[in-house]
């Protein structure tokens, strides 16, 4: 089963990564339990920095795709093709429309709503705000 | 003419002929087919250069000093033999002279030398004008016991454990060593740590040739990690049987062991490299293109 990248391509590397573990997954082309080329190994043979590996098997893992042993190496979650469906990207869609929905019935501004959201997620509390 | 001295100048002999012509014939020839069923016309990729450089030429002048360089080992070697028979040379019987034979070897191998460098300055001229924006990557792990039998690699690890403790019981109480006994296992553990990490390069390492089929990167995968484990167990040998020649103090014998050592460790190497990684089996269309590809 071979992966390809394209470095031209304004999809990132990592996120090309991972959209193509996941094809594999669902294609079948891998199966829960197979091992998956080390960090460096993959980094090595696509010619790219290992950090964009680390972070597609890092985002991989989170969504629980693959799964690193220690020592023996990443491995195919048993769970991989379930969990491969699931988007994350369109489940933080949804739970931030709802919660913009919510916002907006409560009165907020959209722009009151915009600075707020940029705050929290710079991690800036209310108070540090208002100081 | 006692035998050994008869030995040692018929491997001496071996040596010339194995390493200084036999297999650099077999190497230029497997060269020239290259060059002469996938020519730079067709295949450029192949020979990445700068817009007016006649690849042909480079790649042909190379071969050419490369046998003008093999020759001339020849006859230093054969120059060497003529001054042995000619003085009456007999080994010392108290050794160290094995130093002849890998200063001799020493000369042979700048041919090699001088063909890796120009192999790895077109691996990285391949790299530089490469253009492709596509990335291909097998997705699966590459593990030592695909290329190497469990065997061979359980062999080098006993026969280096063996060697070790026959070395340093052969040298009597840790407390009567000599400097030299610590100086030789420092290099000899630092050489083995250095195989193991060369090992791991050919298995994890990066990608030289930036077009090579998925199938010929593991095979010159396999050829590398066998050559590394198979010099191993080689090496391990002839440090056994070297200790063996001091412990028996038949020192006399170590110029003849030496020789025969690196012929049979150089001729391995090749037969695996000649073996392993038939040029007729090489996928040589991912070399396809024009010109403007470089």
């Amino acid at each position: 089963m071979q992966i390809m990248i394209d470095i031209d391509s304004n999809t990132p590397m990592f996120a090309q990564l991972i959209e193509q573990i996941k094809k594999a997954v669902q294609t079948d082309s891998i199966k829960p339990g197979d091992g998956l080329p080390s960090i460096r190994q993959l980094a090595n043979d696509l010619n790219v920095n290992n950090k964009t590996v680390a972070k597609a098997y890092q985002l991989l893992e989170r969504d629980n795709v693959i799964q690193t042993k220690g020592y023996r190496g990443t491995f195919v979650h048993p769970d991989a093709k379930a969990n491969c469906s699931f988007d994350l990207n369109a489940w933080v869609f949804e739970k931030l429309s709802e919660t913009i929905e919510t916002l907006r019935k409560a009165g907020a501004t959209d722009s009151e709503i915009r600075i707020a959201f940029g705050d929290v997620i710079n991690n800036r509390t209310f108070k540090e705000k208002e100081a | 003419m006692a035998i050994t001295t008869l030995i040692l100048y018929l491997a001496f002999l071996s040596q010339i002929f194995l390493l200084s012509f036999y297999y650099p014939s077999r190497f230029i020839k497997r060269a020239r087919y290259v060059i002469e069923t996938y020519p730079p016309t067709d295949y450029p990729k192949l020979y990445p250069s700068s817009f007016g450089y006649d690849s042909k030429a480079a790649y042909t002048s190379g071969l050419t000093s490369y046998k003008v360089m093999n020759g001339i080992a020849i006859l230093v070697g054969l120059g060497l033999l003529t001054w042995a028979i000619y003085t009456g040379y007999t080994p010392s019987p108290t050794g160290g002279e094995e130093v002849i034979i890998v200063g001799y070897l020493f000369v042979q191998s700048f041919p090699h030398i001088r063909a890796e460098i120009a192999a790895y300055q077109q691996l990285k001229a391949m790299q530089y004008f490469d253009k492709s924006t596509k990335r291909v990557a097998e997705l699966a792990p590459r593990k030592l016991f695909d290329f190497v039998s469990p065997i061979a690699v359980l062999a080098a690890a006993v026969l280096f454990v063996s060697w070790l403790m026959f070395f340093i019981s052969s040298e009597g109480s840790i407390t009567e060593w000599q400097d030299n006994v610590y100086i030789s296992l420092t290099i000899l553990i630092a050489v083995h740590v250095g195989y193991i990490f060369a090992i791991r390069q050919a298995l994890h390492g990066k990608k030289q040739d930036p077009h090579q089929a998925t199938k010929d990167q593991l095979g010159a995968i396999e050829t590398k990690v066998k050559m590394y484990v198979y010099s191993l167990i080689f090496m391990n040998l002839f440090l056994l049987l070297n200790t063996a020649i001091e412990i028996s103090g038949h020192e006399v014998l170590d110029p003849i062991a030496t020789t025969i050592y690196f012929q049979v460790l150089v001729g391995c190497i090749m037969e695996l490299l000649f073996r392993t990684h038939k040029v007729e089996t090489i996928d040589y269309e991912v070399y396809r293109g024009t010109s403007s590809q470089q």
